[in-house]
């Protein structure tokens, strides 16, 4: 069905949701799940003590919320720790691909040549773990694609190469 | 080029129609003078002899005189420092005395060129020109106000010198002009052009009347009449706000698309449209990212259908921007417009893709799996892949048919949810500029889905490049 005058599809790797079909996937670095995680146990420790306390002194039903938070701490634990290694992202001949999540699952194709600009930002508590995430900017805020947990020279040996890439094969909108 | 204009300085600046700032501060300004008189003819001629002023009339009118004088003079201010050239690559504008502005915009950047004529400027004789630029709405360039003649002839130049050095799109555009250069008429608009499109006012109104909202507006009215008459205030109460609410979004929508002519000039094309505030918008063919068709529940009884397109530079809500190419109009004014935007659209595909299902004209459909997560549509749910883009297909109730040259797609996305992974299936977005269309072909299988991204990728780079 599509036009012969349009060259065939000649890709020999292609992208797929789940495995990996030839292209060269990479994870983000798993000290983002760490990041995650310590976050994850700033809130929820004061919140552990604070109904430890009060279920002390109070009330001996706050267990039960001592409890409830432990548990939710645990599962938010465990679902970072799964969701961080789903993310994984490669540079195809045309596109960076970006893939993430495992009930969810999403698959991000952005071509070089619509990419405008490409951020590298770093907070505190990255730059602690000496991450960074990209993000990619096309013309539709709709696609504004982010990368997050590469390490930091990784993350600006991307930007380098995604803004040559760019300049290469950039196109009117 | 803009030496030919009289009134031009040596460098090619020229002024906005003197009477522009108080235009532009035009209803207050009219405001405070009718109330000022009003004021002072009463105390002065009228049966009331009281007097406001207390005896310091002379006083209160030298006052009134000095804010005129002072508005005269800011007027006159703002007027002497808004400045505008054409030169060789952009237009410019310059404006403020204290907060100076220098904008901007240069020809290869121009999105589109609006002309406008608010109430009170189209009473005076003037038009604004508003220059839309990629940047959004905060990036555009208005130039409030100048005569009708002038904007018209500033919009013709600007649209001439914006013309895309893509030589191709140019030319395809002009060849499919001349079938619709049957339908010309002659004397029909001033600055040339194949007529396309006229909407009659009669059908605009009966088509905003045949939504959803129009017709619980039609059922709510002798309601609320009824409680009124009946004595029920808490009907009022309730259905009051709702009405004046839906009612207001539904009457701006009718005066906005009243008198609709849309007029097809080589490679782009001029909508003209509103009611009180009548707009000229010319949209370059190229500039268009993304097509949609669409037909509600109760226009199928009408056969109607309505266009709207996205235009790189608007953004959500940007009123500024012209997105509807066609408010409502028969199944045969669709094709035509649609043989005039894209004239890679062939009849058959798109007739496929607004009104039918299955594997026609080279639709590859939904999953039959898909049937549990869409029992009504699943089998319109689809897409073909035509030389110059990717047609999409969905809606049993609100039929959607969208179009996307290759060259524009934005990015590519894929998702899956839980229950979607379970059936097999996939949904793929192509995602391009911000505006009323989102193209998606939903609940392809996924390893369809995934052929259509891993082949999307090559077919668009190969049109950038081509293009």
């Amino acid at each position: 069905m599509s036009d012969p005058a349009l060259p065939e599809p000649t890709t020999a790797a292609e992208v797929r949701l789940y495995g990996d079909g030839g292209m060269p996937w990479r994870p983000v670095s798993g000290r983002l799940a760490t990041a995650r995680v310590l976050v994850l146990l700033v809130c929820a420790v004061p919140l552990v003590l604070l109904a430890l306390v009060l279920a002390v002194w109070v009330w001996k039903w706050l267990w039960a919320l001592v409890a409830l938070v432990v548990v939710a701490a645990l599962w938010g634990t465990w679902v970072v720790r799964r969701q961080v290694p789903a993310i994984t992202w490669a540079e195809g001949p045309e596109e960076l691909v970006i893939r993430r999540g495992r009930i969810f699952r999403t698959l991000v194709s952005v071509p070089y040549g619509r990419m405008q600009f490409v951020d590298v930002e770093s907070g505190p508590l990255e730059r602690r773990f000496g991450l960074a995430t990209v993000q990619l900017h096309t013309a539709s805020p709709e696609s504004a694609a982010q990368l997050p947990g590469l390490p930091t020279a990784e993350a600006e040996a991307l930007r380098t190469r995604l803004a040559a890439r760019g300049e290469t094969q950039r196109a009117g909108l | 080029m803009s030496g030919a204009v009289s009134g031009a300085d040596d460098d090619g600046w020229q002024h906005l129609h003197p009477l522009s700032p108080l235009l532009r501060g035009g209803i207050a300004f009219v405001a405070v003078v009718a109330y000022v008189l009003s004021q002072q003819l009463d105390s002065l001629f009228g049966a009331d002899r009281e007097d406001p002023t207390q005896g310091h009339l002379g006083w209160a009118a030298l006052a009134v005189l000095g804010v005129l004088v002072a508005i005269m003079v800011g007027a006159w201010f703002s007027w002497r420092f808004s400045r505008y050239r054409v030169t060789a690559s952009m237009i410019e504008l310059r404006t403020g005395l204290l907060y100076r502005q220098h904008r901007q915009v240069p020809f290869d950047r121009i999105q589109a060129v609006d002309t406008g004529r608010p109430l009170l400027a189209r009473l005076t004789g003037l038009s604004q020109v508003v220059v839309q630029s990629a940047g959004g709405k905060d990036s555009h360039l208005t130039l409030a106000f100048l005569t009708h003649a002038r904007a018209e002839q500033l919009r013709e130049q600007l649209m001439e010198l914006a013309r895309h050095p893509d030589g191709a799109a140019v030319q395809g555009a002009q060849a499919s002009g001349s079938q619709a250069g049957a339908l010309q008429e002659p004397g029909w608009g001033a600055t040339g052009g194949d007529p396309v499109l006229r909407v009659p006012n009669a059908r605009v109104t009966q088509s905003v009347l045949y939504s959803g909202p129009g017709l619980l507006i039609v059922l709510a009215i002798p309601a609320l009449v009824a409680s009124v008459v009946l004595g029920v205030p808490q009907m009022v109460a309730w259905l009051g706000p709702m009405v004046l609410a839906v009612g207001s979004a539904h009457l701006k929508r009718l005066t906005q698309e009243c008198n609709f002519e849309l007029v097809h000039q080589g490679d782009r094309l001029r909508i003209r449209h509103g009611l009180t505030d009548l707009r000229t918008t010319t949209v370059p063919v190229h500039r268009i990212q993304a097509i949609q068709v669409g037909q509600s529940l109760p226009w199928r009884i009408t056969g109607w259908w309505r266009i709207e397109v996205n235009v790189a530079g608007a953004g959500h809500g940007d009123e500024a921007t012209q997105t509807v190419l066609m408010p409502v109009g028969t199944l045969e004014e669709t094709l035509r417009v649609l043989a005039l935007v894209r004239p890679g659209i062939p009849r058959a595909a798109a007739l496929a893709a607004m009104v039918g299902d299955g594997a026609e004209q080279g639709f590859v459909s939904a999953s039959r799996r898909a049937r549990v997560l869409d029992p009504l549509s699943w089998r319109r749910l689809g897409y073909a892949v035509l030389p110059e883009g990717l047609l999409t297909r969905r809606g049993v109730a609100y039929r959607a048919a969208q179009f996307v040259p290759h060259a524009r797609v934005q990015s590519l996305a894929v998702r899956q949810g839980p229950v979607q992974r379970s059936r097999g299936v996939a949904t793929v977005r192509l995602v391009s500029t911000p505006g009323p269309v989102s193209p998606l072909v939903e609940h392809l299988d996924e390893a369809q889905a995934l052929r259509l991204v891993n082949e999307q990728v090559v077919r668009s780079s190969a049109a950038r490049r081509a293009g």
